[in-house]
């Protein structure tokens, strides 16, 4: 695929083009439909990666590295498969090489559960958290340790629900499970945050 | 987010800020994806080499023929010939012989007819080189960032 711009002086406003129909024209070389992508992918992408891996400049090598990626997947992509979740998957599945490389993760970490039970399901919901937790100053990093030591399958939901707009479907294709194992893991994930944050109260 | 009931960790979650990006990061993606580009196929460079190659092609039929003809007209098939039908020539006469052949050669012909031998074997893996690039695109305007 060798990139190019469209028609000269042919004015196309690729904002206004869906996630498919970018991808398509980027599969067929069109820079500008690429750039397109880049641009309204970039930050949302950069923010997941970001809270999976907690790193500045890693979240920022695993964005170029997903939309490089993406780039060579796309001629020969299957379509049944959306553009925004593959894009999702390819960089969560970058991100989980660079944990790998940065601590080795058990097999188990890294995939769900067989069994949906888990001590984690029982903690009882307790009161709300005061509404001043939001006012404190260093909510931002509090949130973000919040996520931080959640196990990295369920730090990847979490990251994908909290940081993106995209639906439970949605989250299912990009970490490549069903979706009904991805609100299982959301609601597992809250209960744990919400421990977590208890604690830091 | 999809319209699903919202509690607190929800509520809270909500307050978190999106980080911003470094400043250049789209200009960077877009320069490792031009990176990752296969070398781009130029098809007025595949035409230019397929027509110099076969130019360099037809130039040496006629120096081949031109050479044959000369060949003939100096007498050098005859002592070729000679030398054929009776190899003794070589061991009896190698001086004389030797001298024969260097009047009948037409050497300007044979040094034109190598020259452009070497130049069509160049030109040949130009052609197949340029031929072979991965990326089947035609490169026409690529943009340069």
């Amino acid at each position: 695929m060798i990139l190019r711009r469209g028609s000269p002086g042919k004015h196309v406003d690729y904002a206004l083009f869906s996630d498919e129909r970018l991808g398509e024209l980027s599969a067929g070389g069109d820079a500008a439909a690429f750039e397109a992508l880049v641009c309204r992918y970039s930050r949302p992408l950069f923010n997941f990666a970001y809270r999976i891996l907690g790193d500045y400049d890693l979240a920022t090598e695993v964005t170029q590295d997903a939309f490089v990626r993406l780039y060579t997947t796309l001629p020969e992509r299957k379509s049944d498969l959306p553009l925004r979740p593959l894009l999702y998957r390819i960089a969560r599945n970058r991100a989980v090489d660079v944990l790998r490389e940065r601590k080795v993760l058990t097999f188990s970490q890294l995939t769900p559960p067989e069994d949906e039970e888990s001590p984690v399901a029982a903690i009882p919901d307790p009161a709300p958290l005061p509404a001043e937790l939001a006012e404190r100053h260093d909510l931002q990093r509090l949130l973000q340790k919040a996520i931080a030591v959640l196990p990295p399958r369920y730090r990847q939901v979490v990251a994908l629900r909290y940081t993106t707009d995209l639906t439970f479907a949605e989250i299912a294709d990009a970490l490549e499970m069903p979706e009904n194992t991805a609100k299982t893991l959301f609601q597992r994930a809250k209960a744990m945050l919400r421990a977590a944050l208890r604690d830091q109260l | 987010m999809s319209r699903e009931p919202r509690d607190d960790v929800d509520e809270l979650f909500g307050w978190l800020e999106p980080v911003e990006p470094p400043a250049g990061l789209v200009r960077q993606v877009l320069r490792r994806v031009e990176e990752a580009q296969p070398p781009a196929r130029h098809f007025s460079r595949e035409l230019a080499w397929g027509l110099l190659d076969l130019a360099a092609l037809m130039a040496l039929t006629l120096l081949s023929v031109s050479l044959g003809w000369t060949l003939a007209e100096t007498g050098g098939l005859d002592v070729l010939r000679a030398v054929l039908e009776n190899l003794e020539l070589l061991a009896d006469a190698r001086g004389d012989l030797l001298l024969a052949v260097v009047e009948a050669v037409p050497w300007l012909h044979l040094v034109g007819l190598v020259l452009d031998l070497a130049v069509v074997y160049v030109l040949s893996r130009l052609l197949v080189g340029e031929l072979s690039r991965p990326g089947g695109a035609r490169h026409d305007g690529v943009s340069q960032r």
